[in-house]
C-alpha cells in the first residue's frame, strides 16, 4: 500500500519510479544478457531512455510543489518517506541529463567489456535519484553507500594500474567519509530519537550544543570527503581522471552534485545559520574559498587534460560551497544554477577531452596538434563549454557565478567574492594555452588517426555546447530566474519541508 | 554503561582513523577501516540497549530494545563487508602490478 500527500497519488509515483526504473533495469538487463545477448544494445538504450524519462518526470512533478510519498503507509517516524521539492527537481534534471549522456558514452558502442558494467551503471543512477528524493538519513546513508560502491568499481573498471590505484584511493577515502557520515547520523539519533529529516529539523534545536556541533562536524567531514571539499579533495583528481570517459562524465557531472545536494539539505534543515555566530554555513564559506583556490591553482600546472578538468571540478565545488555558505536565497539559487551549468559543462568538457585524447593517442594536451583546425565545429562547441565553465560572459556559467559573487558581496564576504572573480582569470590561464595548442601551436603533433576519422561523439558534444549558451536564459529570463530564487528561499525555510512531510495522509 | 560504550566506540573510531592515515601496508589500511566501522556500530548498539530489554521482535515480551539502531547496524555490517571485499579485490589487482602491498608504492598519481 502506498500513500501519497501533497499531490495526487499518480504524480508522487513518478518520484518512486525515478528510483525503481533504473534499479529494475539493472537487474533485468543481467537476465536479458543471458537470453538475448545480441539485442542487449537496444535493451540498454531503452532502459536508459526510461530511466531518463522517470527522472525528468519526477523533476516535473516536484517542481511545482513538494511531493511526499510514504511507502507502506507508515507514519513518517516509522516508515520510509520520499520527499522531493524544487531543489530536488533541479538536481533530478542534472541526474537525468547526465545519466543519459554518460550512458550514451560509457555503454555505446556496445561491447562485451562494457556489458559487465551496465548493471552497475544503472544501480548508480538509481541510488543517485534515491539520494535526491529520500526524506530520512537512514536511506540517505544506504543510498550513499550503494552509489559509492558502484562508483569505486566504475572508477577502477579500466583495470589499468592508474585506474586501480585511483579506485583503491577512492574506496578508502569514500569509506572513511561514509563512516564519518554514519557517526554523525548516530549522534543525531542519540540526541533526538528519529532519523526522519523533517522530524529531526524540529528536534535538533533541543539537542545539547556540544552533541549537535559534533554531529555537524562529522556530517560536514563525511559529505565533504564525498564532494571533494578542501582539505579532503586529493582523491578526486585521481578518480575522475583515471576512469573511462563516460564514467568521468557521470562522476564529475552528477555524483559530486548529489553529495552536494545532501549537504545543502542537511545543513539548512538541521544546522541553519545563526546571525552573529560562527555557524555551519560560515564554515562552508571558508572551506569553499579554500577549495576554489586549491582547485584552480592545481589545475594550472596540469598537462594531462582530464586531470586538469578534474582539478577544475574541485574548484567548482568551491563555488557551490560559497553559494551555500552565503545562506541567502540568492546564494543558494546561484549554487543550484551553477550546479546545473557546471554539471552539463563539465560533462561536455570530459566528453571532448576523451575524444581529443583518443584521436591524439594520449591525454597530454600539448600534443593535440592540429585537431582544432581539423574539427572546427566540435572545437567551437568545446570552447563554448570551457568558456561557460570558466565564467566568460555572456555564457551560462557566467550568470550563475555572478549570482554567487553578488550573494557573497551582499553578505559582506569580500574575500569570497574576490576569489570567485579571480577564479575566472585563473581558469582562463589554463584554458587559453590549451586552445592555443589545439590550433596547431604545439610542440609535437602526434595525431595518428587517418584524415577521414570522424570526431568521436561530436553530435553530443555540440548539443552540450549549445546548452552552455541556452542555459544563460535561465538567468536572463526574469520568470525563470525567479523560479530558482524561490527554490533558494524554500531551502532557507525548513517549515515548508517539515509540514509537507507531516501532512495528514490524503485519501 | 552508555558512557562507557560511547568512550570505547570513539576510541575505536580514532584508532581506526589513525591506522588508515599512518600505516603503509594496504591490509592495515583495510583493518583501520574495519576498526572505524566497529566503532560506529558499537555506538549504535550500546545506545540502543535498554536495561532489561529483550529482542524487539513481535509479539514483544516485556521491554524491547530500540529496533532502529539495530536495523541500521545490520545494514551497515552488510555494506561494510561489501566495501572490504572490494578493497581486497583492488589490493589483489594492484599487487599484480607492483608485487607489493605497500600503499606508498601504489601512490604514483600525484599533483
Amino acid at each position: 500500500m502506498l500513500t501519497a500527500s501533497g499531490g495526487s497519488g499518480v504524480s508522487a509515483m513518478w518520484v518512486l519510479s525515478s528510483i525503481l526504473i533504473p534499479m529494475t533495469a539493472a537487474f533485468v538487463l543481467q537476465v536479458l544478457d543471458y537470453s538475448a545477448p545480441e539485442r542487449m544494445g537496444r535493451w540498454i538504450a531503452l532502459s536508459a531512455a526510461a530511466a531518463c524519462a522517470a527522472s525528468l518526470g519526477a523533476a516535473a512533478v516536484s517542481w511545482t510543489g513538494m511531493e511526499t510519498l510514504r511507502l507502506g503507509g507508515w507514519s513518517p517516524g516509522l516508515g520510509i518517506v520520499l520527499a522531493a521539492d524544487r531543489m530536488s527537481a533541479i538536481f533530478l534534471v542534472i541526474s537525468a541529463v547526465g545519466g543519459a549522456a554518460s550512458a550514451r558514452i560509457a555503454l555505446f558502442p556496445f561491447s562485451k567489456e562494457q556489458r559487465r558494467f551496465s548493471g552497475l551503471f544503472f544501480i548508480l543512477w538509481a541510488s543517485l535519484n534515491g539520494i535526491l528524493t529520500t526524506g530520512d538519513l537512514f536511506n540517505l546513508y544506504v543510498f550513499f553507500e550503494i552509489l559509492a560502491v558502484c562508483a569505486y568499481v566504475l572508477a577502477g573498471a579500466a583495470m589499468t594500474r592508474e585506474a586501480l590505484e585511483a579506485g583503491f584511493k577512492y574506496l578508502v577515502l569514500g569509506t572513511v567519509g561514509a563512516l564519518f557520515l554514519l557517526m554523525g547520523v548516530g549522534l543525531l539519533y542519540m540526541g533526538t530519537g528519529t532519523l526522519n529529516l523533517a522530524l529531526l529539523s524540529r528536534a535538533a534545536g533541543a539537542m545539547a550544543p556540544g552533541a549537535l556541533g559534533a554531529a555537524a562536524a562529522c556530517i560536514v567531514t563525511g559529505l565533504g570527503l564525498k564532494i571533494g571539499m578542501f582539505p579532503f579533495h586529493f582523491w578526486l583528481p585521481d578518480a575522475h581522471s583515471s576512469a573511462s570517459t563516460g564514467v568521468s562524465m557521470i562522476l564529475s557531472g552528477v555524483v559530486v552534485k548529489a553529495s552536494f545536494y545532501a549537504l545543502l539539505r542537511i545543513v539548512f534543515l538541521l544546522f541553519p545559520s545563526v546571525p552573529d555566530r560562527f555557524s555551519v554555513p560560515d564554515a562552508l564559506l571558508v572551506l569553499g574559498v579554500l577549495s576554489l583556490v586549491t582547485g584552480h591553482l592545481s589545475a594550472l600546472g596540469q598537462f594531462d587534460v582530464k586531470r586538469m578538468l578534474a582539478w577544475s571540478t574541485v574548484a567548482h565545488m568551491g563555488y557551490l560551497l560559497i553559494g551555500a555558505g552565503c545562506a541567502s536565497p540568492l546564494g543558494i539559487a546561484g549554487a543550484l544554477l551553477h550546479a546545473l551549468n557546471h554539471g552539463t559543462g563539465k560533462m561536455g568538457l570530459f566528453l571532448g577531452a576523451g575524444s581529443y585524447a583518443s584521436l591524439a593517442g594520449n591525454r597530454d594536451w600539448r600534443t593535440f596538434g592540429s585537431l582544432g583546425s581539423r574539427f572546427p565545429l566540435e572545437t567551437a562547441a568545446y570552447a563554448l563549454l570551457a568558456g561557460s565553465v570558466a565564467g566568460i560572459p555572456p555564457l551560462a556559467g557566467f550568470w550563475s557565478k555572478w549570482m554567487i559573487i553578488c550573494a557573497a558581496a551582499e553578505k559582506g564576504a569580500w574575500i569570497a567574492a574576490l576569489a570567485a572573480g579571480a577564479g575566472t582569470v585563473l581558469s582562463c590561464l589554463y584554458y587559453v594555452p590549451f586552445f592555443y595548442s589545439l590550433y596547431g601551436h604545439s610542440e609535437a603533433d602526434t595525431d595518428t588517426s587517418g584524415p577521414g576519422t570522424p570526431f568521436p561523439s561530436g553530435m553530443l558534444l555540440t548539443v552540450l555546447g549549445a546548452s552552455a549558451v541556452l542555459f544563460a536564459l535561465l538567468y536572463l529570463v526574469p520568470g525563470l530566474r525567479d523560479q530558482f530564487l524561490s527554490a533558494g528561499s524554500l531551502i532557507k525555510d525548513p517549515e515548508i519541508y517539515r509540514q509537507s512531510v507531516r501532512a495528514p495522509i490524503a485519501p | 554503561m552508555v558512557l562507557m560504550g560511547f568512550a570505547v566506540s570513539v576510541f575505536l573510531f580514532c584508532l581506526g582513523l589513525f591506522t588508515v592515515l599512518t600505516r603503509r601496508s594496504a591490509f592495515k589500511t583495510v583493518i583501520g577501516l574495519m576498526l572505524m566501522e566497529s566503532g560506529v556500530l558499537l555506538l549504535f548498539v550500546s545506545w540502543a540497549y535498554i536495561p532489561g530489554g529483550g529482542p524487539p521482535i513481535l509479539p514483544l515480551q516485556g521491554t524491547g530494545v530500540d529496533p532502529l539502531p539495530h536495523a541500521l547496524t545490520l545494514t551497515a555490517i552488510v555494506i561494510g563487508a561489501c566495501d572490504i571485499a572490494l578493497a581486497f579485490a583492488f589490493i589483489m589487482k594492484l599487487e599484480r602490478f607492483e608485487k607489493s602491498v605497500d600503499v606508498d608504492r601504489f601512490r604514483r598519481l600525484r599533483g
